[in-house]
C-alpha cells in the first residue's frame, strides 16, 4: 500500500503549521524553541519525501546538513536562553523588550 | 609722458592700497603725504600728458592704453582700457589738480581727527575712482568708477559713523545715487542692445547709422542715463542727499560734492554728446529739468544758515546750469562751468572749513559775523570765490555762465523754449548773487553775534590757506580759457570741440556748439546784450544783499516775518524730503515690516517648523511598530511569508 | 506538544514527534538519516533542552498560562494567517509534481545507504561539509563564551558553588 508523496506534504505542512502555532502562541521561550524545532523537522520530513519521489540523494544530503546546523543552533540558542534567565529571572518571551522605541 | 597716462589713475589705488592695508603702522604724518603724493604725481603727469597731446594733430588726439581684457562672452568685449583724448585730459587735470589741493588741505583740516589715516586711504580710493570714471574708454568701465564714487561718497559722507546724522546721510546718499544708477544700467544695456558694444569709439561710430534720429530708442536711452545723472549728480528728482552729504568732512564736501563726483553726470553727458544729440526731445526734458533745478536749489539757499548748506544748495543750482547747458547743446559750455564752478565751489568750500574750523565747528552763520578781521586771507579768497559764483565779470564764473546763457538762449535744439529758459537761468544768477554775497556778508562782515566764537576765531595754517589762495587764482583767471565773442581765442571750445558734440568736424572749432554751427555764426551783439543783462542782475543782487546783510540787517528778518508762509516752504526745501519720506519710504518700510511679520513668521518659519512638526509626529505614529515585544516581531514575519508565499503562488512574476 | 502546560510534557511530546518521524524517514528509504535523526535529535538536542529546563527549575506555572494568548489584534492575525498558512502548504503539498508518484512500500533499492550518501557528502558537497564542521566548532565555542560568568553571582537554581 503505497503512501502517495503528496500526504508526505501535507503532513509536513501540518506539523510545520503547528510549529508556527507554537511559536505564536506560546510565553515560554523554551517551548517556543521547540515550536522551531518542530517546523525544521517538518521541512526535513518534507525533504526526504521529495527525495524519495525524485530518486535523488540530494534531499537527504541536504536534511543531513540541516540536521548539523539545528544542533548547533541549539547549542547556542539555549546558552542564550540561560544567560536571558540570569538576567531576568524568567523565560517569558515578553520580558524580551529591552528593543522597545 | 603721453605713454604713462595709465599711471594716473592707479597712482592713487597705490595710496589707498598702502594706506588701507597698513593703517596700523603707517606714521601718521606719512599717510598724508603719501596720498598727496599719488595725486600731485598724477597731475604732473595729466600735465604733461596733455601737452604732449597737444603736440599731435588734432584728429589724432585720442591715445588708449589697455591695461588688460576684461569680458569676453561671446560678441560682447569690454577691456579694462583707459583713454586719453582732449575731454578726459581736462578731466583728468581738474580731478588731479583741484584733488591735490583739497589733499593738501585736508593734512591741516583733519590733523587733529583720530580717522586721519582712513580718511586719506578714503580720499585715495575715491580719487582713483573719479579717475577711472574719466578716462574709461567704454561705458562698463565707465561705470565701475561711477559705482567706487557712490561708494567712496558713502563712507566719507558717514566718515564720523558714531553719529547717527552722519550715517544716515552716508546711507541716502548711497541709495537715492542707487535709483539713478538703475537708470544709468539700463541706459548701457540698451547701447548694448542697439550697438553691439560698450566701447565709446565703436557706440559713437555705430549710432548715428543705427539709430533714428527722435525716435523712441535713442529717447529712451537719453533719458535713462540722464535719470542716472539726476542721481550722481544731484538734479530734480533725486538731488535730497546732497545737502544732507555736508555731514561730511569740509574738504570732502569740497571734493566730492562740488568738484568732482557730483560733475560725473555732466561728464557722461558731454562723453556721450553724439549719442544724445540724437533724441532731441530728451535734450529738452535735460535742459527743462537743469533749469528747474538751478532756479529751485537756488530759491532754497536763499534762507539757510548753515553755511555747508548754502553752499550744498548752491552746487545743485550750478549743476542744473550744466545740464541746462547739455540739454541746449552747449556740451562745451556745460564742461568749461565744470572746470570753473570746480575752482569757485572747491575754494568756497574749504573756505567755509577754515571758518567752521576758527569757530570750533561751528556752522550756523547767525553766530558767526565780523570774521573778516581776524581771518583775512580766508575772507579774501572766500570773497573771490562769491564773486566768482555770481558770475562778476574778470572772474571764472562770468565767463562759463555767460556762454552757458548765451547758448540757452540761441540754442536750436530748444527752439523757444530756449528764451524761456534763459529767464530761468537769469533769475537764478541773480538769487545767486544775492545768496552768496548774504552768507560772505553774515560770516565775515558786520557785528559779531556771538562773543565766544569770535575771540577764538583766528586764521587758519599755510597748509589749509596756501591751496585757498592756489585756487582763488584759478577762480580768477581760469575764466580766460574761454574768452567769448573771439572765438579763435576760445582755448576750451577750440580744445574740446572735435570730441564732443556731433562727431565727424575736425574742423576743432564750432562742433561742440551745435547751436552756432546750425546758426553758422556768432551773433556777437545778442551775446554782448546777454552778458550786460546778466551782469547787472549780478550786481543788483549783490547790492540788495549787501544793503540789507550789512548795512541793515534788522531788515532781514522784517522781510523774513512779512513773507513768513514763502520763508517757512523754502526753509523747509519746499518739504521734498518729507514728500519722499511719506510717499516711497513709508511704505516700503510698510510692506518691509507686512513681509516680516507675515510672511517670515508665518509661511517661511511656518513652513521649517512645520516640516519639523510633522516628521515628529510622523516619527510618533511609526514609533509602536517598534514595540520590544518578540511575539509581534514573530508574528510581523509569519505575515510576510505569508504574503510573499501568496503573492508567488497567485502566479506573480517569476 | 504546543499545548502541554508544562514545558517537560512539551518536550517529551517533541522527543515522540522525533522517534515517529524517524520511522516516517525509514518508509522514505533514508535509513542513515533515521539513525542520525534519533541519535542527534532525540538523543543529543532534546536531553539538551530537558537538561536546560531542569536547569532552570522551570515550574508548570512558568509557561503556566498554557495557551498565554496575545492580545488582541496580535491574536486575530496569529490565528487567521496560521491557518492561510495551512491553507497553502496544503495546496502545494497537493497540487505538485510528484502526484502520481508512489511514495510506496519498500523499493527494490534503497536509496539513502550510508555509502550513497557518504559518496555524494565527500565529494559533490565536501566544502560544506567541511564548514559544517566549523560551523558546529564555533557553535561550542560561542555556547561556552555566553554562558561564562564574569564574577556575576549566579541565581539561585544554577549550579551552585561555581564561582568564576
Amino acid at each position: 500500500m503505497a503512501v502517495p508523496l503528496e500526504l508526505y506534504q501535507v503532513l509536513a505542512g501540518v506539523l510545520f503549521s503547528i510549529g508556527v502555532l507554537g511559536v505564536l502562541f506560546r510565553r515560554n521561550l523554551l517551548v517556543i524553541f521547540m515550536s522551531v524545532e518542530l517546523m525544521l523537522n517538518a521541512a526535513n520530513l518534507s525533504l526526504i519525501a521529495f527525495s524519495r519521489g525524485l530518486g535523488s540523494v540530494d534531499g537527504q544530503v541536504i536534511v543531513f546538513f540541516v540536521l548539523a546546523v539545528a544542533a548547533a543552533e541549539v547549542a547556542v540558542g539555549l546558552a542564550i536562553i540561560i544567560d536571558l534567565f540570569r538576567k531576568e529571572g524568567t523565560v517569558d518571551v515578553n520580558s524580551v523588550n529591552l528593543l522597545r522605541g | 609722458m603721453l605713454d604713462l597716462f595709465w599711471l594716473i589713475p592707479l597712482l592713487p589705488l597705490a595710496g589707498f592700497l598702502i594706506n588701507g592695508i597698513g593703517i596700523k603702522w603707517m606714521p601718521k604724518r606719512a599717510a598724508g603725504y603719501l596720498a598727496c603724493a599719488t595725486v600731485g604725481i598724477g597731475f604732473l603727469i595729466a600735465a604733461g600728458a596733455f601737452f604732449d597731446l597737444r603736440a599731435l594733430p588734432v584728429d589724432e588726439r585720442s591715445v588708449t592704453h589697455v591695461l588688460f581684457p576684461w569680458i569676453t562672452a561671446g560678441a560682447f568685449h569690454v577691456d579694462v582700457a583707459f583713454q586719453w583724448d582732449q575731454l578726459s585730459a581736462v578731466m583728468a587735470l581738474v580731478v588731479t589738480g583741484v584733488g591735490f589741493l583739497i589733499h593738501v588741505y585736508s593734512i591741516g583740516y583733519m590733523a587733529h581727527d583720530p580717522g586721519f589715516k582712513r580718511y586719506f586711504a578714503f580720499l585715495n580710493l575715491f580719487t582713483f575712482a573719479m579717475l577711472v570714471l574719466v578716462m574709461a574708454d567704454n561705458f562698463l568701465l565707465l561705470f565701475v568708477g561711477w559705482e567706487g564714487v557712490g561708494l567712496c561718497s558713502y563712507l566719507l559722507i558717514g566718515f564720523w559713523y558714531h553719529k547717527d546724522s552722519a550715517s544716515d546721510a552716508g546711507k541716502k546718499a548711497f541709495i537715492v545715487n542707487r535709483i539713478g544708477d538703475f537708470g544709468a544700467l539700463l541706459g548701457m544695456f540698451l547701447v548694448f542692445w542697439t550697438t553691439g558694444s560698450l566701447t565709446f569709439d565703436e557706440v559713437f561710430a555705430r549710432a548715428p547709422g543705427l539709430l533714428v534720429a527722435g525716435a523712441a530708442l535713442p529717447t529712451a536711452i537719453t533719458l535713462l542715463f540722464f535719470l542716472g545723472a539726476t542721481g550722481k549728480s544731484a538734479q530734480i528728482p533725486l538731488f535730497v542727499w546732497l545737502p544732507d552729504a555736508m555731514e561730511g568732512p569740509t574738504p570732502v564736501s569740497a571734493l566730492i560734492h562740488a568738484a568732482t563726483m557730483v560733475t560725473a553726470g555732466v561728464y557722461l553727458f558731454a562723453r556721450a554728446s553724439s549719442l544724445f544729440l540724437l533724441a532731441p526731445g530728451a535734450m529738452v526734458v535735460v535742459a527743462v529739468v537743469g533749469g528747474l533745478t538751478a532756479i529751485l536749489a537756488a530759491t532754497i539757499g536763499l534762507v539757510q544758515n548753515d553755511i555747508k548748506r548754502v553752499l550744498a544748495y548752491s552746487t545743485v543750482s550750478q549743476l542744473g546750469y550744466m545740464f541746462l547747458a547739455a540739454g541746449s547743446g552747449a556740451f562745451v559750455a556745460a564742461i568749461f562751468h565744470l572746470v570753473t564752478h570746480a575752482f569757485f565751489k572747491a575754494l568756497l568750500f574749504l573756505g567755509s572749513g577754515s571758518v567752521i574750523e576758527a569757530c570750533h565747528h561751528e556752522q550756523d552763520m547767525q553766530k558767526m559775523g565780523g570774521l573778516g578781521k581776524k581771518m583775512p586771507v580766508t575772507r579774501a579768497t572766500f570773497l573771490i570765490g562769491s564773486l566768482a559764483l555770481a558770475g562778476v565779470p574778470i572772474f571764472a564764473g562770468f565767463f562759463s555762465k555767460d556762454e552757458i546763457l548765451y547758448n540757452t538762449f540761441t540754442s536750436e535744439l530748444l527752439g523757444g523754449w530756449g528764451v524761456v529758459l534763459w529767464v530761468v537761468g537769469a533769475l537764478a544768477a541773480l538769487l545767486t548773487a544775492f545768496y552768496i554775497i548774504r552768507a560772505v556778508a553774515l560770516t565775515f562782515y558786520g557785528e559779531p553775534r556771538d562773543k565766544k566764537i569770535h575771540d577764538h576765531a583766528k586764521e587758519s595754517p599755510p597748509v589749509m590757506t596756501v591751496p585757498l589762495m592756489l585756487l582763488a587764482v584759478g577762480s580768477v583767471f581760469g575764466g580766460f580759457l574761454g574768452i567769448p565773442i573771439w572765438t579763435h581765442l576760445n582755448a576750451m571750445h577750440n580744445w574740446l570741440g572735435p570730441v564732443v558734440g556731433l562727431r565727424g568736424d575736425a574742423h576743432g572749432a564750432g562742433a561742440g556748439h551745435v547751436a552756432e554751427a546750425a546758426q553758422g555764426g556768432h551773433d556777437v551783439g545778442l551775446e554782448v546784450l546777454l552778458m550786460a543783462v546778466s551782469v547787472g542782475l549780478a550786481l543788483v543782487g549783490i547790492a540788495y544783499a549787501v544793503h540789507i546783510y550789512v548795512r541793515n540787517p534788522a531788515k532781514a528778518r522784517a522781510i523774513g516775518e512779512r513773507f513768513q508762509g514763502a520763508y517757512r516752504v523754502l526753509w523747509n526745501k519746499y518739504y521734498v524730503d518729507e514728500f519722499y519720506h511719506a510717499a516711497v519710504v513709508a511704505p516700503f518700510v510698510a510692506f518691509g515690516r507686512f513681509c516680516w511679520r507675515v510672511f517670515d513668521v508665518q509661511v517661511v518659519d511656518g513652513l521649517v517648523n512645520g516640516t519639523g512638526q510633522a516628521l515628529r509626529g510622523l516619527g510618533s505614529l511609526l514609533r509602536p511598530i517598534q514595540s520590544g515585544s518578540t511575539p509581534s516581531y514573530a508574528t510581523a514575519i509569519l505575515v510576510g511569508a505569508i504574503v510573499i508565499m501568496g503573492y508567488v503562488l497567485i502566479g506573480g512574476p517569476r | 506538544m504546543v499545548t502541554a502546560r508544562s514545558p517537560i510534557y512539551s518536550a517529551l511530546s517533541l522527543v515522540g514527534v522525533l522517534a515517529v518521524t524517524a520511522v516516517f524517514y525509514l518508509m522514505l528509504s533514508a535509513p542513515f538519516l533515521a539513525v542520525l535523526q534519533v541519535l542527534v535529535y532525540a538523543g543529543a538536542i532534546m536531553v539538551l533542552f530537558i537538561f536546560v529546563i531542569m536547569l532552570l527549575s522551570l515550574r508548570t506555572e512558568e509557561g503556566g498560562e498554557v495557551m498565554g494568548l496575545p492580545t488582541g489584534a496580535r491574536r486575530v492575525v496569529a490565528v487567521v494567517f496560521s491557518l492561510l498558512l495551512l491553507g497553502q502548504l496544503a495546496y502545494l503539498g497537493a497540487t505538485l509534481v510528484l502526484s502520481g508518484r508512489s511514495g510506496g512500500g519498500p523499493p527494490g533499492e534503497i536509496l539513502g545507504t550510508p555509502v550513497a550518501l557518504g559518496t555524494q557528502l565527500f565529494q559533490r558537497y565536501l566544502v560544506p561539509f567541511q564548514m559544517t564542521g566549523i560551523l558546529l566548532l564555533v557553535a561550542i565555542v560561542g555556547a561556552v563564551a555566553i554562558t561564562r560568568r564574569h564574577g556575576r553571582r549566579g541565581l539561585e537554581g544554577t549550579m551552585a558553588g561555581e564561582e568564576d
